[in-house]
Parts: structure tokens; sequence; C-alpha cells
């Protein structure tokens, strides 16, 4: 592992979340680990269903019931393993020491409730003793998070703001109780670009602020770039490949991690055709043995059709799964 | 359909001429007056050379969208012309109208709306064939399966309904229904904006391939820069109804003038963290279209606004041969 002097806020290990469903079971999340330190902000990257969202939730134990479960691992938030908290500490720690922010802003904010109540609902939950001057300490979140005249702002409701301007409430509200731990799931996904900028920019200060750990999920390399120190590739609910961000764009490793990187149009890059990773990803209920990217990849050898890949240490914190590290070596 | 080369041949396919779409805003029940209006084409001007692709490239509500339903003919323009092999396309009528309609075919953002869940593929495939020509069944399957070949569909796709696809297979089905009539012209708007990335890139390859060996002429609406600069030829950028800037793509990347496209290009973050350029970030968002900003509808979220820039519209000037730009700095 990278040598991080910083303390560990959460670490992750063989996490396992599966969904029980009549069509068979779904193995979304399948033997995850990774490690959070503080002030870090971690990329969890990949595409649609690879069971990134499922890690998401199973963090701070919020994964769809009745048939969703997490069926095996850890989860070590401050000493304590989350897995093994009953549901009312959780509630304790949700919004407190873990806080989240959904994709949609249009959704995850309630239309019949003004900003100030939905921004104050934390505060008055998890720190009783500030419920006198609440709407002071929720001005102060908004101003904190660039909302232009607060004062007015915590009167009104979600429908008078533009989806930018949601997203940053839905981020007030996320550090209100000053967390140790953010996951944000596609958090800049449903903004245009330019305001996605901005929300970027203002995630990066909250984090060099108040040493916040970041959990990012995204299917956006853009993304990871601009705001990531390390980054975990997913691919059918796993994790394929982690290392710091530079390493990830200039020596990327796995083949899927290559492919996926080199699919991306880039500005001003001339290229004739994009590389493209032909087919698609497989079914979670039906993810096929040995490793479940071999079907797709171009340099499939037989043992990748059988048994799934160790973890090999390659350097500095750059983990791979893939059979073809044992070949160089 | 002639084998082309993708090469331009250098002859105008489509031209717009000052186009502008006006939604009017009324009030009252019964007795609807007329209160405002959305301006949301507000004056555009651009052409596109046959097989090649003119991107255009903006933020939500800028008015893409309306400018692609106007070029299909989806819309009518308040004022302005467009068009079609040098014939405006909303004087058409009776068999000019007909023939146009086959020749300009679309592709939209979401194949899982734009396509009847209640038909096969075959019949989605067919149904603008079975319309617009007189062939006999043989032939119509024929040529479905024909298509089917052509955008990489498995062989037995025809029989199968459209939610046995994935997103990137449903795209390739809508491809293989604008191809149906063999058309001159495709507006893409947002083609591969709801698909995953691993997809992208396959279906992107896959309307470049086509374009090449169909001489098909392109005109991409997308929010994503590195999308449009990658699939177009030349590339406008639209900012609240109007074009700020529209040069080559090359040259827009080279030589970025307007402050907006400069925005968005820095937006268009750079996939590579040791890549650090002038970092933009615009404040503030755009405003209504139902009430633009005097002078240069960008001027309250410009970094560069000066005096003028709140009074007076700029004007899009060509700065150097086919670099277009509307901005009181050049």
């Amino acid at each position: 592992m990278a040598q991080d002097s910083r303390p560990v806020v959460l670490d992750v290990k063989d996490l396992k979340t599966y969904f029980y469903t009549r069509r068979g079971i779904a193995k979304a999340v399948d033997g995850v680990s990774f490690q959070l330190h503080q002030g870090e902000t971690l990329g969890l990257v990949g595409e649609s269903a690879c069971g990134k969202s499922v890690t998401a939730l199973s963090v701070i134990r919020l994964v769809p019931q009745p048939s969703g479960r997490i069926v095996g691992g850890e989860m070590i938030f401050q000493g304590e393993d989350l897995l093994q908290k009953p549901e009312r500490d959780m509630r304790n720690i949700r919004g407190k020491q873990i806080a989240m922010i959904l994709q949609d802003p249009m959704t995850s904010l309630d239309p019949v409730f003004t900003i100030g109540d939905q921004v104050g609902e934390p505060i008055r939950f998890h720190q009783p003793e500030n419920r006198k001057n609440i709407m002071e300490r929720v001005v102060e979140m908004l101003r904190a998070v660039k909302i232009p005249a607060p004062e007015i702002r915590v009167r009104e409701y979600p429908h008078q703001m533009s989806g930018g301007m949601r997203q940053r409430i839905v981020a007030a509200m996320a550090i209100s109780c000053t967390p140790q731990l953010l996951i944000a799931d596609e958090p800049t996904t449903s903004l245009d670009v330019t305001i996605q900028a901005q929300l970027l920019k203002l995630l990066n200060e909250l984090k060099t602020q108040s040493k916040l750990a970041m959990l990012i999920i995204t299917h956006d390399f853009g993304i990871v770039a601009r705001v990531c120190d390390r980054v975990a590739v997913m691919y059918a609910g796993r994790i394929v490949e982690t290392a710091d961000v530079r390493t990830i764009f200039k020596s990327p490793l796995h083949p899927y991690t290559q492919a996926l990187i080199g699919s991306v149009p880039k500005v001003g890059a001339r290229v004739e055709r994009l590389f493209s990773i032909e087919g698609q990803p497989p079914d979670v209920r039906a993810i096929p043995p040995g490793c479940p990217f071999a079907p797709r990849c171009s340099q499939a050898m037989d043992i990748c059709r059988e048994k799934y890949p160790e973890t090999t240490v390659v350097g500095d914190g750059h983990l791979v799964n893939c059979w073809l590290m044992d070949k160089k070596n | 359909m002639a084998e082309g080369n993708g090469k331009g041949s250098g002859k105008v396919l489509l031209e717009v001429r000052n186009l502008v779409k006006h939604f009017p805003v009324t009030r009252g029940l019964i007795l609807q007056r007329q209160v405002g209006a959305v301006k949301a084409v507000d004056g555009v001007d651009f052409s596109v050379q046959r097989g090649e692709t003119f991107g255009m490239v903006g933020e939500s509500g800028c008015g893409k969208t309306t400018t692609g339903k106007m070029v299909l003919l989806l819309e009518r323009p308040t004022r302005g012309e467009i068009l079609f092999e040098g014939k405006d396309i909303n004087t058409l009528k009776g068999p000019g109208l007909r023939s146009f309609r086959g020749d300009v075919q679309a592709v939209f953002q979401d194949p899982y709306s734009s396509l009847s869940p209640r038909m096969k593929v075959a019949d989605i495939i067919s149904e603008p064939i079975v319309v617009n020509q007189n062939l006999s069944r043989r032939e119509v399957r024929e040529r479905v399966q024909e298509l089917v070949d052509i955008v990489g569909l498995p062989r037995e796709a025809p029989e199968l309904y459209p939610h046995e696809f994935s997103g990137g297979q449903r795209q390739r089905i809508a491809v293989a229904r604008a191809l149906a009539l063999n058309p001159d012209l495709i507006v893409l708007d947002e083609p591969v904006s709801a698909l995953d990335v691993s997809i992208r890139a396959q279906v992107m390859n896959l309307l470049k391939d086509l374009q090449n060996r169909f001489n098909l002429t392109y005109f991409l609406i997308a929010h994503d820069l590195a999308v449009v600069q990658h699939m177009s030829n030349s590339v406008g950028v639209m900012y609240l109804g109007k074009l700020a800037e529209r040069a080559s793509s090359d040259e827009l990347y080279l030589n970025t003038l307007h402050p907006y496209t400069k925005a968005l290009l820095s937006a268009a973050l750079p996939a590579d963290p040791e890549v650090s350029r002038e970092e933009i970030i615009l404040t503030g968002e755009v405003p209504s279209p139902l009430n633009p900003p005097p002078g240069c509808r960008f001027h309250p979220r410009c970094p560069f606004a000066f005096d003028r820039c709140s009074v007076e519209e700029p004007q899009l000037k060509e700065k150097s041969p086919g670099h277009w730009v509307a901005c009181h700095l050049y």
C-alpha cells in the first residue's frame, strides 16, 4: 500500500452486496476493498451497473430492501465495523459523520419544505443544542456553498432554484454537521458543463478547508482528473485497478482501464477512430467464471476464463487484478 | 446511394440564414394576449458541406435542439430561411416535401424512448420504407437485413423487440432506421450522451464509418465539446439562441477567441491531470431566454466584459478566413 501517513477514515475489506431477485442472485458488489484517508478523495469509476453506486449505498447501509443484502466483508469507520452497528447507531452516523450527495438534485430535495427547513434538518437531528440559532447556521452553510443572498433563499422552495443551485443546497446539507466522510454519487451528471465546473471547484475547496475524506462515484474520467487523488476502477462488481490519479492516466495496466481511458475523445487531440471496447458489460446475475472482462478483452488468455486473478501490487499503491501481470513478471 | 470517400465535395448541402424561432408566451384563458416570447433561436447562420459534419455545441436551453427541429421541419421558423440543396424547405409542398422527408433523417438522444416498445425491430426499421417506397415484402425484408448488417446488429435482430437490446444496440437500431431511405442529411441530436462510456466510442466510430461509406452529411447537436470536436469538421458554439463562435474544428481549438468557448473548453475537463491549462470557471448561470440581457448576451458572466458589452450587441464577424466570432474583444 501507499505510504500515506494520514489516518485511515474508512477501510472497506472484501465487501459483498448481493441482490436476491426472482431471476437469480445479482452480485452487484463482489469483494470490494479500498481504503480512504483523511483529506483524500477517492474516485470510484466504472460504467453503469458495475456496482459503484451499490458500494456507496453499502457504506451508509442504505442498500435497497428487501432484495439487497450485504452478505460479507468489513467496513471499518473510525475503528468500528459499520456492519456490526445496529440501525439506531447508523442513524446517528448518517448525515453527521458520513454524508451523501446524490446524483439528481431535482429528486433529492423535498418540494414542500423550504430550503431552510431541509438544510436545517440534519442540524436539528444531530446537534439539538444548536436548535436556537438554526437559521443562522443554515445561512452560514448556504454562504459556504456560495449561494447568493442566502438570507432570502432560506425561505424559498426548491422549485425556485436552478439545477446548479439545488446541487449546492444538497452539498450544504451534506456538510452541515461537518462530516468526516462525504460520498458523492455522480454529483455533476445532471448539470450543464459550466455549472459542473463550478461545483467541482466547490468540492475541491470543501476538501482543502475541512480535511474531508471524499468518495466520488463517477463514470467520467474528466471529473476524476479534476478532483480525485486516487482512483479505483470497477468492473462487474469488483475493483480491477487502483492507483493514484497520475499513474492511472499515465500508465494504466488493466486492459479495461486502458480501454476506458482510450475510448473518451479528448479536446484538441485529432484521432480518426476512437479505441472501442466491443460487446457490453456482463449481466450481474450471470457473471462468467474467471475474469468478468475476459470476453471483451483483446489480450485474454485461457487462464482468464477459468480463475479470477489475484491482486498484484505493481508499485506504490498501484494494485491490479489481471493475469497479464503474472506473465510480465 | 453512392459510396463516397467521406471528403467534402465543397458543395453546400444545408444553409441556414438568419434563423429565428420565438415561442409566444400568452396569458389569459379565452382572450389570450401575448405577453412575451421565449427567444429560443434568435438569428443563426451556418452552412454544412455535403459529406461533412457540422457540430452545434451549447448548454441546455441554448436553442440547439430547436434549431435541429427546424432543420427536420418539425418546427416552423418565426423568421429566416433553411435551404436544403438550394431550396427553402419551408416552401416545399407535395412531392418536393415528400422527398425532403426521406432525404433528411434523425437520430435522437434516448434510444429508450425513441423506439416503440410494441414494435419488432424489423417493423421499426422498415416503417419508413413501407411508407415511402413501393417495395414487395421480400424486398423490404432484404433491405432490413442489409441495414441490420450495416449497423452491426446481430442477424436475428429483426425478430426481436427493443427491450431485448442494450442502450448501444438500441442506438444502432435508431441509426438503421435513419439510414433506411438513403438520406443525404442526418440530424444527430445528442446521439451518445445517454450511453455508457465504452459504448459511446462504438457508436461514434459507427457513425464515422457510415459517413465515409455513404457520404452522409451530419448535423450534430451535443453539449459535450470533446464529442463535437471529435466528430465534426466545423463547429458552432451556441449561447442563448445565438452563435457565439463558428470555425473549423481544429481552428476552434487552436485559436479559441470567444470567452464562452474558452470556458467551455476549460470545462471540457482535461482528461489528464498533468495537462493544466488556463482555467476559466464562469460565475452565475445561463439567463432566461424569455428576457435575455441587453447588449452581448454573455456579458453578465463574461470575465472580460467592458462597458460596450452591456450596451451594444456584437455581430458575428469573420476574424480570419472561416473563423467567425461575435465578441467586442475582437
